[in-house]
């Protein structure tokens, strides 16, 4: 049972970094855009749906204090830093997404310009070196918990680690983008270029960070079979790309960001917060709620979980339809125009 | 100041300003459904066009509200686990459950919700769109239902037992219906009706006295005095109820609040015994919030209707009647003062306590260093408050605008659009995919 709700929300949290990587990857496309018009497009496309990504990372956090409260506080302040970087980031692209085009003035939206890329760069640099930083396990403090240091952020493993969830989220956003356009769009050739240059670059970094996962952690055969198998995800997810289907290209395409998560669970097992030295590691058992709680939970929140993957389902059908293939598709995107 | 002062002052400072938000946003989408539904039902097409005219305008305030109680939400959230580790280490089994149950019905089902309808119109049945924007609103009480749970607690914790240093809950049944919770939910119902009103009535009179839209604002300027005047009569009789009961179980804080009861000597002398010296009393100046929230309802009451006096159909246009169009915008900052004023009192007058007799602030505070403490509140503070500014500034914007600038609009919406607006751009269909070119969001 309590494997069950450690599972549960780690599984929040990949859910939040294979959706997510999406948006971040678009809001760092945004100065590759060449007109407003393309810049609009792009944040048209993210606006029905970067609540519904960002909400996991919400449930994740909630979750995380009801089903394992020890693990949340001990969790959040160890990693403070980057977490502080997370936050700020994230209010800021989020601001930009809503107010961009509120007012009708041109540096309102080119100020917006320059915080949605920059904001959405730092939740993926800030995203990649936590992970890394608990996959690898934390420093212990003086007093005996555990901390991420500096030194643990900007480890080589944690660099790597970072520059997979750039590259890899920029590549995402740019089978977004594609998904989305018509074949015949004039960005279409661009957009295939960009997939086309980030695919071997992103197999070699994912590479790269399982060796050094392998090297840095206990569990060396296990990480690398993770990282090989992310590898692997995104070479055939640029396989279906080239062959015409964006939508399994998108879906493969988040193995490296679920690889992140995968390999704390793999790696660390039930310590559900590793340290290096073993002083202020923590647990599962210690960190689990008791059954009291966890019975409300289970009551309260699986069959919210139900409704709310239901409604995600919708939100994406209806509002991230692949261009103009298929019948249903082109009733939507035939929608009326402008003031129609 | 310690470590401790300074995650107090964030606390305050983000728990202030998102209740300041979700507060308009509890009431506004109760008056946005409300609306709809009439709307809905109407036989005649023109009613109807007008009444889905009003959803438009008063749901893109409502949305853009919105953002910020979203974005202030999720500072909320992680401070539990960047700041007040102490709070979950000991309570961890009593306050997560409440809280993992907000964030996810409120945040998960009402965000989804939301986009559904914000992003609905003409998409869905008309049936559809009505169902979700009242799923939009229930999910919204009931989040605010479950943190009350959370907050009630914390005054006056029922249902549970300490051992080991480890709290658990004995009687969820007992968590659920704590008068410490359900008193402040009352009050807050009422508060949240009162600031709607308010808010109505006083965009409403800004474009009355201007003689602009008036057929559009003139039944909203009446609906806002009246709801206002009601709201603040359901504040105080639950208010009134409430200060009387915090005497069971907040001894000092109905003291300080009502300068009633024991002398401070004495209540420090019955903590002393219980939990041993120290001084146990809230601060003193806890009374003077309370005394200016007591004051503002109970002026409300009797001044808060009288702009929609303004609205009946006389020869004479509502602009000519400055006073009470004036009125009704001077009214509007009271009841957020009213709001803070209330929560000082309820969560000062908590001190020096995180959970009354239970667990102390200082024992709640994250065993941090204060340089990274300060950091923390100085990035998400300075983040917070500019955003905060900025979207209040939004609010005004559209507020000011009218009817015909909505922020949620649609193509069927009757009159011109702002042409500067980029949501009339004609971007090509199938390039904007699935987002709704009509919306400018
Ligand atoms: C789930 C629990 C919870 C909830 C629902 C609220 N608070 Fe709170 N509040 C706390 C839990 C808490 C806390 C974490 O326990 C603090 C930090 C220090 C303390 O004594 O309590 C606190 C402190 C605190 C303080 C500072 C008091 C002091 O340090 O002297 C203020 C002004 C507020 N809060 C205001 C609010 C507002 C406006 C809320 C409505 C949105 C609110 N609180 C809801
Ligand atoms: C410390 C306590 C609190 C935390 C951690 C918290 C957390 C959150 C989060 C993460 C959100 C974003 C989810 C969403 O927008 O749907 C949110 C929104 C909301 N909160 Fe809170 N909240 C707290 C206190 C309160 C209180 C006291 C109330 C009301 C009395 C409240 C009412 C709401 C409402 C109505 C929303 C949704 C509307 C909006 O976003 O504007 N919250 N909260
Ligand atoms: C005669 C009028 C009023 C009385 C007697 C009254 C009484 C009280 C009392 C005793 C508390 C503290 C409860 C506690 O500490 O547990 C409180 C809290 C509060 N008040 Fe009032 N109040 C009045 C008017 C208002 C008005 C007009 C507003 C806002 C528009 C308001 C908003 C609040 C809020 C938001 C709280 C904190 C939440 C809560 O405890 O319910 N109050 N009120």
């Amino acid at each position: 049972m309590e494997v069950f709700w450690y599972a549960l929300t780690g599984l929040l949290l990949a859910g939040y970094l294979a959706l997510e990587s999406i948006d971040f990857g678009m809001g760092m496309l945004i100065p590759f855009a060449r007109s407003e018009r393309d810049r609009e497009r792009a944040r048209r496309a993210l606006v029905p749906l970067f609540l519904a990504n960002e909400v996991w990372l919400v449930a994740f956090a909630g979750l995380l204090l009801g089903a394992l409260p020890l693990l949340e506080g001990a969790l959040l302040t160890a990693l403070r830093i980057p977490v502080v970087l997370v936050l700020t980031a994230w209010v800021l692209r989020d601001a930009a997404l809503w107010f961009r085009t509120a007012l009708p003035s041109d540096g309102w939206r080119r100020a917006w310009d320059v915080v949605l890329p920059a904001a959405s760069l730092v939740l993926a640099l800030a995203w990649g070196t936590l992970l890394a930083a608990l996959i690898r396990g934390l420093s212990t403090d003086g007093d005996g918990h555990a901390v991420a240091a500096l030194s643990d952020l900007v480890h080589p493993f944690s660099l790597a680690c970072a520059a997979v969830v750039v590259v890899g989220a920029l590549r995402q956003g740019v089978l977004f983008a594609a998904r989305r356009l018509p074949e015949t769009d004039p960005e279409q050739a661009r957009l295939a270029r960009l997939a086309d240059r980030l695919h071997w670059p992103l197999v070699g970094l994912v590479l790269l960070a399982a060796v050094a996962a392998a090297g840095v952690t206990d569990a060396p055969v296990a990480v690398t079979l993770v990282g090989v198998a992310a590898a692997l995800g995104v070479f055939a997810s640029e396989r279906l790309r080239a062959a015409g289907r964006p939508g399994a290209a998108l879906l493969l395409g988040a193995a490296p960001l679920l690889a992140l998560p995968a390999a704390i669970g793999v790696v660390n097992g039930t310590t559900v917060l590793a340290t290096r030295s073993g002083t202020g590691a923590l647990t599962l058992t210690e960190a689990v709620a008791d059954p009291a709680s966890l019975g409300l939970l289970a009551v309260v929140v699986l069959p919210v979980l139900a409704a709310v993957a239901y409604g995600q389902f919708w939100m994406w059908r209806v509002f991230a339809p692949q261009s103009p293939r298929g019948p249903r598709a082109t009733a939507l995107t035939d929608a009326p125009v402008g003031r129609g | 100041m310690n470590t401790a002062d300074l995650a107090r002052l964030q606390f305050a400072v983000t728990a202030g300003l998102h209740f300041l938000f979700v507060a308009l946003t509890l009431g506004l989408v109760t008056v946005v459904a409300v609306t709809q539904t009439r709307a809905t039902r109407a036989r005649d097409p023109e009613a109807r066009a007008t009444g889905m005219r009003r959803v438009r305008f008063w749901g893109g305030l409502y949305v853009i509200n919105y953002a910020l109680g979203i974005i202030s939400g999720i500072v909320q959230e992680f401070q539990f686990g960047l700041n007040w580790s102490g709070l979950s280490h000991v309570m961890g089994n009593v306050i997560g459950a409440p809280v993992a149950i907000e964030t996810i019905v409120a945040f998960f089902l009402e965000s989804t919700f939301l986009g559904m309808w914000a992003f609905g119109f003409g998409r869905l049945s008309a049936r559809a769109h009505l169902v979700l924007i009242w799923l939009v609103a229930l999910t919204a009480y009931l989040s605010t239902f479950w943190i009350m749970v959370v907050n009630g607690f914390m005054q006056n914790p029922v249902g549970h037992e300490t051992s080991g240093g480890v709290t658990r809950v004995t009687d969820w049944g007992a968590l659920l219906t704590n008068g410490a919770t359900w008193y402040a939910l009352a009050h807050i119902a009422g508060a949240v009706a009162l600031l709607a009103g308010l808010f109505l009535a006083a965009v409403s009179a800004s474009h009355l006295r201007r003689d602009h839209e008036v057929a559009f604002f003139r039944p909203t300027l009446a609906q806002g005095g009246i709801l206002a005047a009601a709201g603040a009569l359901v504040t105080i009789v639950a208010g009134l109820v409430h200060l009387d009961e915090l005497k069971t179980y907040q001894p000092a804080k109905h003291a300080v609040v009502s300068g009633e009861g024991p002398s401070p000597e004495e209540l420090n002398a019955a903590q002393t015994a219980q939990y041993g010296p120290g001084d146990w009393l809230p601060p003193e100046w806890v009374a003077t919030p309370a005394l200016i929230m007591i004051l503002i309802g109970i002026v409300l009451l009797f001044v808060s209707w009288i702009p929609a006096t303004a609205a009946r159909r006389t020869a004479v246009p509502p602009s000519r009647k400055r006073f009470r169009m004036w009125f009704a915008m001077a009214l509007l900052p009271f009841g957020f003062i009213a709001l803070i004023g209330g929560w000082l009192t309820r969560e000062v007058g908590r001190q020096p306590w995180a959970v009354t007799g239970e667990l102390t602030v200082a024992q709640a505070v994250s065993d941090t260093s204060f340089g990274a403490m300060l950091a923390t509140v100085v990035a998400l503070t300075t983040v917070l408050v500019l955003l905060v500014v900025l979207d209040w500034a939004l609010i005004t914007h559209y507020a000011r605008r009218g009817p015909d600038a909505a922020f949620i609009g649609g193509a069927d919406l009757p009159g011109p659009r702002d042409p500067s607006d980029p949501g009339a751009d004609p971007l090509d269909a199938a390039g904007s995919g699935g987002a709704d070119v009509r919306f400018s969001y």
